[in-house]
C-alpha cells in the first residue's frame, strides 16, 4: 500500500511542469526584439540544456550568426545565467520569485507516513509565463559550464550526482558505479525523455540494491546570500555574482539521535539551526520544494522517494521570511 | 595556492587553483581545480584540461575511469563558479591500503591523499614541504 501510496505520489511530482516564455536577446536577433517568443510547457524535473536544439530550430530565422552551434547558447532570467545542472524546478524555485504555495490544513502530528495532502501542493499548476532569454554571444564561461555537442556534460554531471546520492544513501557508491552500460543508457535515456516508467526501472535497482542499508538522505539545500550572511558559518565571498547562493550539505541519517523518523524539520534543525530553530514551525524561513513550502512535520525518506529529482537528490530551496 | 602552467609554445599562461575540500557526502577531501587563462583559451572541457596537466604516462589510467575520466566539469561548492573536481568514487578504496597500520592522522592522511590523487593533475607536493609535514620524513 505504502509504495502505491509513494508511487502516485512520485506520479503528481512528474507531471509537475512550468510554462517559459523565451525570448532571443535583442543583441543576437536580426530585428532586435521583434522575434517571436518560444513557448513551451517544460517539466520541473528536465533540465533546460535539452531545449537548446528546438530553440536553435526556432529562432534560426531570427539569429544574426545562425552559425553558432545550439550548445553554444545560453539562457539567463533578468540577468542572472541559469545553471545548466539545475533541475528547472530548482531554479524556478531559486530565481523566480514566485511565491510559494503554502500547505492548507492541520500539520501531521505524526511524521511517519507522507500524505497526500502534504504533496498535493507541490508541483502545482503555474499560471504566469517564466520569461528567459535566449543569448547566443558572450557566453559567461566564468559562470556557467559549458556544454558540447554530444550532450556529454551534462550526462557526465547528472551521472556525478546520482552517484554521490547513492553513496550518500548507502556509504558506497557501488551500486551505482556498476550499473551496466545498458542501464546507465537507459537512466540517461529516461532523463532525456522525461520518462518516469523507464526512469523507474533502473532507480528501482539503485534504491533497493540487496545488501546494502539505506543509511542517509541525500538532501541539498540553497540559501540566499542574505540568508547566510546572518549565519556564523559563512565563508566570505569573493566577487559575488548576482544570484549567488550558499549550498548547504549535510550527511542527514535515516533517523533522529532518539531513533525517530527524522522529518524535513528535525533535517533542518540539526543542518542549519539559527536559520531553522524549531524543528516543527518554519520561523525565520521556509523550505520550498516544487514551488511549495513543505511542511515540516513531512518524513524526510518519504518525501525523498516521492519528490526527489531524477539524481536523487531533493533540492530545496529556502526563502526567507519577513 | 595558484600554479601557474606555461602552454608549451604560446605565450598564453593559464592559473590553476587547487582546493581541497572536505566532502560532508563523501566524508573525503575532495580536489577542485579553477582554470583561467590569460588569453582567449577558456578551459572549455576535461580534453583541454588534460593536454594542459596530466603528464601523457598517465592518461589512461584516468581516462579509463568513468565517462569522462576521472575529472569533471562541476560548480565549486564555496564559489558557485564553474571548475572541475577529481572524482572522489575510488579514493576510499584506494587510501586504505595507504593508512593500513593505524596511526595516520589528518596531515599525513592529507599528504598521503595528495600523492594518490594530485599527482595525476598536476600537483605534486614539493618534497621539502613533504618532510616538513610529517616530521619525522616518513610518509
Amino acid at each position: 500500500m505504502a509504495g502505491e501510496r509513494i508511487a502516485h505520489l512520485q506520479s503528481k511530482i512528474w507531471s509537475g511542469s512550468l510554462p517559459l516564455e523565451i525570448r532571443l536577446a535583442a543583441s543576437d536577433c536580426r530585428t532586435y526584439d521583434e522575434s517571436d517568443p518560444y513557448l513551451v510547457q517544460y517539466p520541473r524535473l528536465s533540465y533546460l540544456a535539452f531545449l537548446l536544439p528546438r530553440l536553435h530550430t526556432f529562432f534560426a530565422p531570427w539569429l544574426i550568426n545562425p552559425e553558432v552551434p545550439s550548445y553554444e547558447a545560453w539562457l539567463s532570467f533578468e540577468d542572472v545565467p541559469l545553471k545548466w545542472h539545475y533541475p528547472t524546478g530548482l531554479l524556478y524555485d531559486l530565481y523566480s520569485g514566485a511565491e510559494p504555495i503554502n500547505f492548507d490544513g492541520r500539520q501531521e502530528r505524526e511524521a511517519v507516513v507522507l500524505s497526500h495532502s502534504t504533496v498535493a501542493t507541490m508541483g502545482g499548476a503555474v499560471s504566469t509565463p517564466w520569461r528567459l532569454t535566449l543569448h547566443y554571444t558572450e557566453f559567461p564561461s566564468g559562470q556557467l559550464i559549458p556544454l558540447d555537442a554530444d550532450d556529454k556534460t551534462m550526462r557526465d554531471t547528472f551521472t556525478n550526482a546520482m552517484k554521490e546520492a547513492d553513496f550518500v544513501r548507502n556509504g558506497t557508491a557501488r551500486t551505482a558505479m556498476s550499473l551496466s552500460k545498458e542501464d546507465s543508457d537507459k537512466l540517461w535515456q529516461a532523463v532525456r525523455s522525461h520518462d518516469r516508467a523507464l526512469f523507474n526501472e533502473i532507480n528501482t535497482k539503485l534504491l533497493y540494491p540487496p545488501g546494502l542499508g539505506l543509511r542517509h538522505v541525500p538532501l541539498k539545500v540553497y540559501l540566499p546570500t542574505s540568508a547566510s550572511q546572518t549565519t556564523s558559518e559563512t565563508i566570505p565571498e569573493e566577487g559575488k555574482t548576482t544570484g549567488h547562493l550558499r549550498v548547504v550539505q549535510a550527511l542527514v541519517p535515516l533517523q533522529t539521535s532518539t531513533r525517530q523518523p527524522q522529518t524535513l524539520g528535525t533535517a533542518l534543525n540539526s543542518t542549519l539551526p539559527t536559520i531553522f530553530p524549531s524543528r516543527r514551525n518554519p520561523l525565520l524561513a521556509q523550505p520550498v520544494l516544487h514551488g511549495a513550502a513543505v511542511p515540516m512535520t513531512a518524513n524526510l525518506w518519504e518525501l525523498n522517494r516521492a519528490a526527489a529529482y531524477t539524481d536523487g537528490f531533493l533540492h530545496l530551496a529556502v526563502v526567507m521570511l519577513g | 595556492e595558484a600554479l601557474p602552467h606555461p602552454y608549451p609554445n604560446s605565450n598564453n599562461t593559464l592559473t590553476i587553483t587547487y582546493d581541497i575540500i572536505h566532502s560532508p557526502s563523501y566524508r573525503l577531501p575532495v580536489l577542485y581545480l579553477t582554470c583561467t587563462t590569460t588569453a582567449n583559451h577558456p578551459i572549455s572541457s576535461p580534453e583541454t584540461l588534460y593536454r594542459a596537466l596530466v603528464p601523457p604516462s598517465m592518461k589512461p589510467q584516468i581516462q579509463a575511469i568513468g565517462v569522462m575520466g576521472a575529472v569533471s566539469a562541476t560548480e565549486h561548492p564555496i564559489t558557485g563558479l564553474p571548475c572541475y573536481f577529481v572524482h572522489p568514487c575510488k579514493t576510499a578504496d584506494a587510501m586504505r591500503p595507504l593508512c593500513a597500520g593505524g596511526g595516520v592522522g589528518a596531515e599525513r592522511y592529507v599528504l598521503r591523499w595528495l600523492g594518490l590523487v594530485g599527482g595525476g593533475v598536476g600537483l605534486n607536493v614539493p618534497a621539502a614541504l613533504a618532510v616538513d609535514i610529517a616530521g619525522t620524513g616518513e610518509v
